[in-house]
């Protein structure tokens, strides 16, 4: 592969959501950007409607990658090691990143961004659980606000906004913070189970609203509408309807000409100089050659796994622990979203869930975050509550089961005849308090199937109790929410969906005190002041909320913060 | 008027097999039609074939498992030789459902490790539904058995807003299968 004509101001590594949002805030600044993605560059006629080959539940053939290089889990230093359990975890490579997320784009509370002081002011020091790891982020719900609805007028999200400049919307998420705009769309049209969810929260003093979806529910910015085939989450949209970032951050950076990208590329270690500061990074392309770039500054954008590994990788005679690594913190506080359901059937009718994507539901915020009184309960923090579409038939088979249902054979088929198409869940998304006992590390053993050999991530997690309670609390809110809705056969899914949840944050965490983090708040490695991580590796907090659009605001915050810098030092 | 092809017998059709044995398919197979009968409720593993889609795993997509399913099926034989002295294939349903329980239960003492009864049930049971529920294109779910005794109409295009409701009746004129999606359209080809 030929070397660029010109050595770039900045290589960003992973063109995900971080590392396309970042790059598109650099290359519009006049930024000279080289992205190397290790997936390839795949089009709306490269995905199909093929549950076995595309869905992460199953084959996730979009992951080449990742497949390669499965991580590790044990539950506890000592403990024996495993294979990791995925329940959304496994993720694509390629340009874009995001192209099998189910774009629920919501944002944190504002109450998110201070979990421990504003615990601390309502429960007292006591509330904070033993051995927790619990911070405030270094920056504010209010330094956010800006790049929020930016993210989501480039990407176009569909959604009732709750709170506009402050005036509550009717049909919006009362508990959410100000926001500047409204959403660039109308909401995703309602479903039958999203309505009867809705009247089923509202007759209980509930909140519900329609997901926030980065899916057209109108034609947008040249794209189609979403035909409600069904085949969304887990799966490329082969008609351009979801709203991906290399449908319109990658291309809007291309369209700068300030973006060079090199897909089939994969980055082994961040090199660095004399000095100790990054000098660019050693890779490998789709050839199978060994390559090495030159930059000024370097940006590690992949997922949380692969950017602590890359860390650790990096490893040289000054930093022998690994780069960013003085502290001994790369890899700490690590914790993946749990995916708790309560199922029932909807006696007597059929719910048709197999049509629609999944960010076509309904959602209370009521017992997420802060959002209620935790007095007397024994926990703090919470888990939204919602209702979505999207069943496929594989994934309705390999189900958890009514206790009375065996796994096989004519009372299973029965079951399965019967009830594919009247159960639904309802699915919450608990807040995942982050440990001094849960990290990430290189495993000593088991190395990656690529043909490189190198160490896959060794996940060492366990939930503990605080997290355990907000489970059960609100598996109890949701029995109720089903009763209410006339179910009354009712079962619930595992405590511990699994340590990889595509939610996967925290191992590089961002904070003021460099002894206890690996970023600042401008996502620049304390150690190491050319080198920046944009991902969710960098957050210190897990709410029970999706990711993706805070990684987003996050990654443009710094990106427009490193170019301002760049520009400075140019200007000199 | 047309001539018969010479080796017609001889190409290897839709009942061949690239990567199991016949005597470990039909080892197979007897095992997955008591996983997902055949039965007045509808189509089961034989049906749709689900023992066709396993072996196409098994010689693609699924290497990782050839060991693991060689010796599965062999300890699957050699327990029900014990137990009731013929091979799992031709043992009576009830002794087949005797088995599979001990091996879901794990009560097989002699089963062996490599796989172990509970870890070969869960695979064999994955098998088994991605083969009654996947597309027909990976060999099973054939005729679209599997999608018919749900009443799932495949990956159509488009549902409209009535047909999301509760209880709505979805009319299409046929199944959807990835046939109906050449990734190789029209406006790829420009």
């Amino acid at each position: 592969m030929s070397a660029p004509a010109k050595q770039p101001d900045v290589i960003v590594v992973g063109l995900g959501p971080a590392g396309a949002t970042a790059a598109y805030a650099m290359a519009k600044a006049g930024m000279k950007v080289l992205a190397l993605e290790a997936g390839p560059q795949r089009t709306k006629d490269d995905y199909r409607l093929d549950e076995l080959t595309e869905s992460v539940f199953q084959r996730a053939r979009l992951g080449p990658k990742f497949n390669q290089e499965l991580q590790t889990w044990r539950r506890a230093e000592g403990e024996p090691t495993g294979p990791a359990t995925y329940s959304l975890g496994k993720m694509n490579n390629g340009v874009g990143g995001t192209v099998v997320y189910s774009a629920w784009l919501r944002r944190y509370m504002p109450g998110d961004f201070a979990i421990r002081s504003n615990t601390i002011e309502r429960y007292g020091e006591d509330a904070i659980p033993l051995g927790s790891a619990m911070v405030d982020w270094p920056i504010t719900y209010d330094d956010l606000e800006p790049y929020y609805t930016a993210v989501e007028k480039m990407i176009g999200v569909s959604g009732i906004a709750g709170n506009i400049r402050g005036e509550p919307v009717k049909g919006g998420n009362p508990f959410e913070g100000y926001r500047s705009e409204d959403y660039p769309m109308p909401p995703l049209r309602m479903a039958g189970l999203s309505d009867a969810f809705r009247q089923a929260c509202e007759a209980m003093g509930y909140h519900p609203y329609p997901v926030p979806a980065g899916i057209n529910s109108v034609p947008h910015d040249g794209r189609p509408a979403c035909t409600y085939c069904g085949y969304n989450a887990f799966f490329g949209c082969h008609i351009d309807a979801k709203s991906t970032v290399d449908l319109t951050f990658v291309r809007k950076a291309l369209a700068t000409g300030n973006l060079e990208i090199r897909t089939e590329s994969r980055v082994l270690r961040v090199t660095t100089n004399a000095k100790g500061q990054a000098s660019g990074v050693d890779y490998i392309d789709a050839e199978g050659t060994l390559g090495h770039l030159d930059a000024p500054i370097v940006v590690l954008a992949a997922y949380t796994f692969e950017n602590v590994r890359l860390l650790l990788l990096s490893k040289n005679d000054k930093s022998p622990t690994g780069l960013a690594n003085r502290h001994g913190q790369v890899g700490k506080y690590f914790t993946p979203k749990q995916l708790p359901r309560t199922l029932g059937i909807l006696p007597g009718h059929t719910v048709n869930r197999f049509t629609g994507p999944s960010a076509q539901g309904m959602l209370i915020d009521d017992f997420l975050s802060d959002n209620f009184d935790h007095t007397g309960l024994g926990f703090i923090r919470g888990a939204s509550l919602g209702v979505i579409q999207q069943s496929q038939p594989i994934s309705v088979s390999k189900d958890t089961l009514p206790p009375d249902v065996p796994s096989w054979g004519r009372k299973y088929k029965e079951h399965l005849v019967k009830n594919w198409n009247s159960y639904f869940a309802i699915e919450a998304q608990p807040e995942g308090l982050m440990y001094d006992a849960n990290f990430l590390d290189l495993d000593p053993v088991v190395r990656d199937t690529s043909g490189l050999g190198l160490p896959v991530i060794r996940i060492t997690f366990q939930q503990y109790e605080n997290e355990l309670k907000i489970i059960r609390f609100v598996r109890e809110r949701s029995k109720e929410l089903l009763r209410q809705m006339g179910i009354e056969k009712i079962w619930t899914g595992p405590e511990l969906t699994g340590v990889g949840s595509s939610h996967d944050l925290g191992g590089l965490r961002m904070g003021v005190d460099e002894a206890a983090s690996v970023v600042n708040a401008d996502l620049m490695t304390h150690e190491v002041q050319n080198l920046y991580i944009m991902s969710g590796a960098t957050f210190p907090s897990v709410p029970g909320i999706n990711p993706t659009l805070t990684i987003q605001a996050v990654s443009w915050r710094a990106a427009d913060r490193l170019a301002l810098e760049w520009s400075r030092g140019r200007a000199l | 008027m047309p001539q018969e092809p010479i080796a017609k017998g001889l190409v290897p059709g839709p009942e061949a097999f690239a990567f199991l044995t016949r005597s470990e398919a039909a080892t197979a197979q007897a095992a997955m039609a008591r996983i997902f009968p055949d039965d007045d409720l509808g189509p089961g593993a034989v049906e749709a074939g689900t023992v066709y889609y396993l072996d196409r795993a098994l010689g693609g997509a699924e290497l990782h498992l050839q060991e693991i399913y060689r010796a599965g099926l062999k300890a699957l034989n050699a327990v029900s030789a014990t137990r009731f002295g013929h091979a799992f294939a031709i043992s009576t349903p009830a002794e087949q459902d005797e088995l599979i329980g001990a091996m879901v239960s794990d009560t097989l003492p002699d089963f062996g490790r490599a796989p172990t009864a509970p870890a070969f049930f869960n695979i064999l049971r994955a098998h088994t539904l991605e083969g009654m529920f996947s597309d027909p294109v990976h060999g099973g779910n054939r005729n679209v058995a599997g999608w018919r005794l749900l009443g799932y109409l495949g990956p159509q295009p488009a549902y409209s807003h009535a047909e999301q409701q509760l209880d709505a009746v979805i009319v299409r004129d046929r199944i959807f299968t990835a046939a109906d999606y050449p990734l190789d359209t029209p406006e790829t080809a420009k």
